[in-house]
């Protein structure tokens, strides 16, 4: 007995020491009774529960809640509202041919307490062209980088010089978060620092607490941020059990909906909705290399008519979505063409067409439920109009391999972002030169096939700095591409984030970002 | 020492294995750009950053050198970084390794006070013994993750006072260790539950097994001769005695649990092992992959060199049998 | 083993009838039951009613058919995990039992090998990749489970073929196919038999926890896939919807488990009588 009961003693004594080790990264207390700025709440709460990285531009994930994150700590030149670019750390900014030069604002600061100068900005530039970060819109260490160099004017101003200005040239530029000199510069390798200072961020929020394992971050308000007064005091990624249930139980403010239950609290007039539209679309890309048959664009029609693409928003996305537009970009986006080429079902048409061709073709798709679900649809769909298909389904970093390797004949990609700005994506899925290159989703174009009016229209929008003429040549872009069919767009699906408006109703969305969530704004008083 | 050989000649296959395995098949760490709402990829690598990156985690170079460099770092005591978590593997690993062996220990704690005692009463009653018996051998193969899932929404759901999944109330502010153990095993009992369901059986089969042998030993009867009172008896001779077994089959079993452990842990969202396991095989992290594999080997090769240590004079007595 | 609860034939013919009356009513569902497996035949999760017994899952499809489809399906891999995990374990087992030395050393180093794994992980790593082909998955489960059955084969084997009437029949010349057909099939057999039938539940098991972790074949209805996809369905514990979609998939799971663990017992029970 007494070797029994030792064991035991000694298994509870391995249980409570792993408890405390892991229970190591404690609550910080709270700074409760500090007085706040008006309006500020004092804490808001997130859905956390997964790992997204260190919140430093090394060391976060390149997905959005990664970024995001680390955006909370760090600051850019420009920041992003509704409708534009707005300074955040530059209060203000001028273009004089490939010359961009940006003033930064009076008491721009570290989170240590050092001041933030053009000299900063000019280090972080040269920073990254040795070590590029994880989100790199300079194209910093590469080739493509996007700046052929800098001229530090004053304390405060700094002028940088790009190689070719293009419509996107200014957020590329305001979109870098900068470091400070003085931790940085003596850091060799900062995908694996985690000295001193590898959290002091120039912008609005502190990370004051970060659990990998358990998947939470604390963000506390910077005092005296130079570009604005925070929306609260702490902000606080809580692992929650279910999304929902935390959120009924007050103890997120803020959650996804399922579209099944959206009705349920619409009645409820003290919950406010954020509806990111159309942001998840699933497009069937035909390789033309596997099947040439489908050149033939009488077949490309007839596989559109073949679809019934209402049935994947009615019973796939449970209603939240729309049928997607043949030009591509979803009907929800400021860019939207309605003169898009309208495919609507017509299944005997369909047939006439596919029928006598005798054709039959694998269908690749991942195999995440809503993948699988739409796969089968289109599975049933296309065997009615008389074509066998073989649906083969692998797991996602599989699917994404063969894609991008064009080992399949028809594949199903569904990815986010298409409620985004349509700028960044349009020309690397359609554009002869551009497409099929790096490791993005948005970069997935059809193989095979070539036209080279939409890749000079794709590629000339460009240069197009007038916001207008640009627009109008997207969607002449997107008329083309509707009637053309470089690939079959299924349907995009919509989704919901839900709050309490009395405790806080700052969520906005940015032009080109539709994730109130990961938006920096969102936290700010406005 | 032949034994001790073998364990590892094992070892060695497993790790050539688990190497080559995963870096043979499709997929790449650097290009996974799946993604639901909300989580899509914010930043597009153009090819020469791939590169870059592909040079970064040295996976530019033919799998042969990969192979050796990898090898060499492992024993230098370098498990590598983690290309997910952007992370050192030994650190994402660490940091989740309390919660996993809690949890196991936990289970454990609940299962084998249980199977035990439940044996040492079925032994003396034949009626109790059929019927605990009967159930255990039908209930010993529900996997793990159906008996979280049937208590997830039969318990869970239904009572307030029970967490849903996670490790710990976040941010919680604790009156002293206590309340935080509390709070602890509170979120740990379903997951636990789970487990202790799946890994009762076994315990109970080999305590049985192992009292029904102690009692027919002749130094029962003289100890009871000797009027020694039946609870020192029980004590002194079956419990000890049977111990061996019993404490063997702990350690054999750990291979079985940490893999229902990995389940349940998926499961209720448990922050473990488990859970980083699975994204590394989804993002193809290779170097967290072959750590997770590294310390999960280790683990049952140990448990299995100390079970045969212990057994190894019945093992002599069987031998002498046969 | 006590011998109280070392049964006769009775309780094996009612688990035998309890099995029968299972695929009879699947075998019903999947035959003469109107609505496809496949295709939606009803509203998305309609409750259950006349129409569909049990209900529709979110694509409006019959889960009662779905339901019996998965039966076959995952009684058909079970029974193929069975039969090729009998042929491995047992062939492997014998050899090594009856011709000892390297032979055995090999043999030995392989099941050694193949317990040490950590079965679980590497089944998920390996489920990642090969998981959508439903032969490789039966591959992948009976390479994970012959090695007991090989040991106890050759535990056995080597028991037997120590015997004096072997011993006696070697030393007149009768070669090893005769010895090993005539005088261990009938010993060793019966523990081959017991080692694959127990590997049928476990194989249904395993290939249910690959599809909870989205790692088998998703084309497939597989009951784990059904499971995977009710309980990830969003909100699902505030709607009824569980008590239909998921509830259903999880008992009959459960159920068949239960009624072929129970029968591989008995059967060890009684074809063993006790001396594994």
């Amino acid at each position: 007995m007494k070797f029994v009961s030792r064991l035991f003693s000694a298994a509870a004594a391995l249980l409570i020491l792993a408890s405390l080790a892991a229970g190591c990264f404690a609550a910080p207390a709270a700074s409760a009774g500090e007085s706040r700025p008006d309006g500020q709440v004092e804490v808001l709460r997130l859905e956390g529960g997964t790992d997204w990285g260190a919140p430093t531009p090394f060391q976060c994930q390149s997905r959005g809640p990664g970024t995001a994150k680390m955006e909370l700590v760090y600051a850019s030149l420009l920041e992003k509202d509704e409708t534009g670019d707005i300074g955040w750390l530059a209060e203000s900014w001028t273009v004089d041919g490939k010359d961009y030069t940006f003033t930064l604002r009076q008491g721009a600061a570290f989170q240590d307490g050092e001041p933030l100068t053009a000299d900063d900005v000019a280090f972080t530039i040269d920073y990254y062209n040795a070590h590029p970060p994880v989100s790199n819109p300079l194209a910093a260490g590469t080739d493509a980088c996007i700046l052929e160099g800098y001229t530090v004017v004053d304390e405060r101003t700094i002028t940088l010089t790009v190689k070719a200005p293009d419509g996107d040239t200014l957020t590329s530029l305001g979109s870098f978060e900068i470091l400070p000199r003085h931790v940085w510069e003596s850091v060799e390798d900062p995908y694996t620092y985690t000295g001193e200072g590898w959290l002091t961020g120039s912008g609005a929020w502190a990370c004051t607490a970060y659990d990998g394992p358990t998947g939470s971050y604390e963000f506390t308000a910077v005092n005296d941020f130079c570009a604005g007064t925070q929306a609260a005091a702490r902000i606080q990624f809580v692992p929650a059990s279910d999304a929902l249930l935390a959120f009924e139980n007050g103890e997120i403010d803020i959650t996804g909906v399922p579209a099944d239950l959206l009705d349920r609290y619409r009645a409820d007039e003290s919950l406010g909705f954020v509806e990111k539209a159309d942001d998840t679309g699933y497009k069937l890309l035909i390789n033309f290399d596997e099947c040439p048959e489908f050149l033939d664009i009488a077949l490309r029609q007839a596989v559109y008519a073949a679809l019934d693409r209402q049935a994947v928003v009615d019973k796939v996305f449970r209603g939240a979505g729309s049928v997607g537009s043949a030009g591509y970009v979803p009907r929800s986006s400021l860019y939207y063409s309605p003169d898009c080429v309208e495919y609507p079902y017509d299944p005997e048409a369909a047939r006439a067409v596919l029928a006598d061709k005798n054709l039959s073709v694998t269908l690749l798709a991942a195999d995440s439920g809503s993948d699988v679900a739409i796969a089968e649809l289109i599975q049933l769909d296309l065997e009615a109009a008389g074509v066998a298909v073989t649906v083969e389904s692998y797991d996602s970093a599989t699917r994404d391999s063969m894609v991008n390797g064009g080992d399949y004949q028809f594949a199903l990609v569904g990815n986010g972002g298409w409620g985004n700005n349509p700028p960044t994506y349009l020309r690397t899925i359609f554009s002869d030169v551009s497409k099929n290159q790096g490791g993005n989703p948005h970069s997935m174009g059809p193989i095979g096939y070539e036209n080279a009016e939409i890749t000079a229209l794709a590629e000339g929008q460009r240069t197009e700095t007038d916001f207008e003429a640009r627009k109008a040549m997207f969607q002449q872009l997107q008329v083309l591409i509707s009637r053309e069919i470089p690939l079959i767009v299924i349907a995009n699906q919509s989704s919901y984030s839900m709050y309490r408006k009395d405790c806080y109703d700052g969520w906005m969305k940015t032009y080109a970002y539709q994730q109130a969530e990961q938006n920096r704004l969102s936290y700010m008083l406005r | 020492m032949r034994r001790a050989a073998l364990l590892l000649a094992t070892f060695a296959v497993i790790y050539v294995c688990n190497f080559f395995i995963p870096r043979l098949m499709p997929g790449d760490p650097l290009q996974y750009s799946s993604s639901v709402s909300g989580e899509d990829m914010t930043v597009a690598y153009n090819a020469e950053q791939l590169a870059q990156l592909r040079a970064y985690y040295g996976l530019d170079q033919p799998l042969a050198a990969q192979f050796l460099r990898t090898l060499a770092a492992n024993l230098r005591g370098d498990l590598g970084q983690s290309i997910h978590y952007k992370q050192p593997v030994s650190a994402v690993i660490l940091g989740r390794l309390p919660w996993t062996l809690g949890l196991m220990a936990f289970a454990t704690a609940l299962s084998l006070p249980l199977a035990v005692g439940l044996a040492l009463v079925c032994v003396r009653r034949p009626r109790m013994d059929k019927a605990v018996y009967g159930t255990f051998s039908a209930i010993c193969q529900l996997p793990p993750y159906l008996v979280g899932l049937a208590l997830l929404f039969l318990v869970a759901a239904r009572v307030d006072w029970l967490p849903l999944s996670g490790g710990e109330t976040a941010f919680a502010r604790y009156a002293g260790a206590a309340q935080r153990l509390g709070d602890l095993a509170l979120h740990g009992l379903l997951p636990a539950v789970s487990l202790c369901v799946v890994s009762l059986p076994g315990y109970f089969f080999t305590a049985r097994a192992s009292f029904l042998s102690v009692r027919r030993q002749p130094y029962l009867l003289a100890a009871r001769s000797r009027g020694l009172k039946e609870g020192l008896v029980r004590r002194r001779y079956i419990l000890r005695n049977a111990a061996t077994p019993i404490v063997a089959k702990l350690f054999v079993s750990i291979g079985g649990l940490m893999g229902s452990t990995l389940l349940v842990e998926n499961v209720f969202a448990y922050p473990g092992v488990g859970t980083v396991l699975r994204e590394a095989v989804r993002y193809r992290d290779y170097p967290l992959i072959q750590g997770v594999f590294l310390f999960s080997t280790v683990l049952v090769l140990a448990g299995m060199l100390a079970s045969d240590r212990l057994c190894a004079g019945l093992d002599k007595g069987v031998r002498q049998d046969g | 083993m006590g011998k109280a609860i070392r049964g006769g034939w009775g309780p094996i013919l009612i688990l035998c009838a309890g099995l029968l009356a299972l695929t009879a009513f699947f075998a019903w569902g999947a035959l003469a039951w109107p609505c496809s497996p496949t295709q939606p035949s009803g509203a998305s999760l309609e409750a259950p009613g006349a129409a569909h017994w049990l209900g529709t899952d979110d694509l409006g499809i019959d889960i009662y058919a779905q339901l019996s489809q998965g039966f076959f399906a995952s009684m058909s891999l079970g029974l193929a995990c069975g039969a090729l995990t009998g042929l491995i374990g047992g062939g492997l087992g014998m050899l090594a039992g009856y011709k000892g030395g390297g032979v055995q050393a090999a043999v030995d180093l392989a099941v050694q090998v193949f317990l040490a794994v950590p079965q679980l992980p590497v089944l998920i790593v390996l489920g990642a990749f090969w998981g959508q082909d439903r032969r490789l998955v039966i591959g992948l489960i009976a390479a994970f489970s012959w090695a007991p059955v090989a040991k106890q084969t050759a535990a056995k084997t080597r028991s037997a073929a120590h015997r004096t009437y072997v011993q006696a029949a070697r030393s007149w010349g009768a070669n090893s196919w005769y010895i090993l057909k005539n005088h261990l099939a009938a010993e060793v057999l019966p523990v081959v038999l017991v080692g694959a039938l127990a590997v049928v539940g476990k194989a249904i098991l395993q290939e249910s926890a690959l599809a909870y972790l989205g790692l088998s074949d998703p084309t497939a209805k597989s009951w784990g896939l059904m499971i995977n996809r009710a309980s990830r369905f969003a909100g699902i514990y505030f709607t009824d919807y569980w008590k239909w979609w998921l509830a259903a998939p999880v008992a009959a799971l459960m159920l068949t488990i239960l009624f072929t663990r129970l029968l591989a017992r008995r059967l060890e029970q009684r074809l063993l009588e006790g001396d594994v």
